[in-house]
């Protein structure tokens, strides 16, 4: 009978602290002409290398509104964030699962099979923040400073209570998690019907 | 071949009940402006062909899937037949392009035809046409490609339909979009026949 109530606690409190931090996510983005872009981050792009074929993009959230430049460079796909004045944000970039550190994925990993019933890995982004030279040189010479913090974030298909939707996760670079956003798909009853 | 040119204008309904269960109502009617039986003869004169309205209901089977069962009801001139309808629709995903895959089966009754089955397969592609994705005030492109098989009274039929649509979304609820639904059928007994319908579709 304690061992019963023991587990119907520790769910109640799990389902608890899974439904307060699943906020969901909005965001919208249009496409940008690179002559509308802040010149700061244009030039910072430059710096990373100045003939990459960057796609800039306009990104509106319900809190803020953003510049993001994507390109490929030595084979990653990288993401620049700015923000309306050109300062720079972050720098994320797409990577597989085994590129995660033992120790912090088996971590990450855990905490997934306790929020959920059955998960699946959409998406895995490494996202850096620093100042603009620690920034340069991690993108350029795979080099992190002590300065730079360092995230993951995970898009994935998560199952619980027998709900599967979409969710958007930052983990910081101990495994432990920042924050989980449901993701709000878009219609599809133009392409269905 | 025979080809035949015409307007096709649907609206859609769509409403979501709950998590797992959405309903979709849709009207259709199409209406002939060009025919070309023969080489020798081509008219443009109107004709009204036949009107659909069909019910629809969807019961989400996964992440991006869903079952969908149905009828529609289709008001010609000179008769009335009831289609049943069965899909199982799911969606996948190729960088930036959205694709929904539909496969579907249906059986068209009739008092004075013989029951028609037909078993479908088609994919529609959307490419939003600013940005990775499509954003209210945005304009997109979809194309359709569809195969369609149908038996009636043993006789075997195979049609293909090609269907560019561009998009504009309106707001988070509407879409419109405009399209040339091409359709290529009676292959099997060599009366090949092209229809072309310029469709004008409103998604509410």
């Amino acid at each position: 009978m304690n061992t019963l109530i023991i587990i119907l606690t520790v769910s109640f409190l799990l389902l608890f602290q899974f439904d307060l931090k699943a906020q969901q996510k909005y965001e919208s983005e249009y496409r940008m002409k690179s002559e509308m872009i802040p010149k700061s981050a244009k030039q910072f792009i430059d710096l990373i290398g100045p003939d990459l074929n960057v796609k800039w993009y306009k990104e509106i959230s319900l809190n803020d509104v953003s510049f993001e430049a994507k390109f490929k460079h030595k084979k990653k796909q990288f993401s620049v964030e700015f923000d309306t004045l050109g300062i720079l944000q972050d720098v994320e970039f797409v990577i597989k699962k085994s590129e995660i550190a033992p120790k912090v994925y088996n971590k990450i990993k855990g905490k997934l099979d306790s929020l959920y019933h059955k998960w699946k890995f959409q998406k895995i982004q490494t996202h850096y923040t620093g100042s603009n030279n620690d920034l340069i040189t991690s993108v350029n010479k795979n080099k992190l400073s002590d300065e730079m913090k360092v995230s993951y974030e995970i898009v994935l298909k998560g199952k619980a209570l027998g709900n599967t939707q979409l969710y958007e996760i930052t983990f910081n670079d101990q495994g432990e998690i920042q924050n989980i956003q449901q993701i709000v798909q878009d219609k599809a009853d133009h392409l269905e019907y | 071949m025979q080809t035949r040119v015409g307007l096709l204008p649907t609206v859609n309904y769509n409403q979501k009940i709950n998590k797992d269960w959405d309903i979709n109502f849709r009207f259709e009617s199409r209406h002939f402006v060009f025919e070309n039986n023969t080489p020798e003869s081509s008219n443009f004169k109107y004709d009204y062909s036949l009107s659909d309205i069909s019910a629809l209901v969807a019961r989400k089977a996964g992440l991006n899937s869903k079952f969908v069962v149905g009828v529609l009801t289709r008001f010609e001139p000179d008769a009335v037949t009831y289609r049943t309808i069965q899909q199982f629709i799911f969606q996948t995903k190729i960088k930036s392009f959205r694709l929904v895959h539909r496969i579907a089966t249906d059986q068209t009754f009739s008092s004075n035809e013989a029951t028609e089955f037909r078993l479908r397969y088609r994919v529609s592609a959307e490419i939003p046409l600013s940005g990775q994705k499509l954003d209210v005030k945005e304009f997109y492109f979809k194309f359709n490609t569809e195969v369609l098989n149908g038996v009636q009274d043993n006789v075997y039929d195979l049609e293909f339909r090609l269907v560019p649509n561009i998009g504009y979304v309106i707001n988070e609820q509407q879409k419109i979009e405009l399209g040339l639904d091409n359709r290529l059928d009676s292959f099997i007994d060599n009366q090949t026949r092209l229809i072309s319908w310029i469709t004008i579709n409103w998604f509410l």
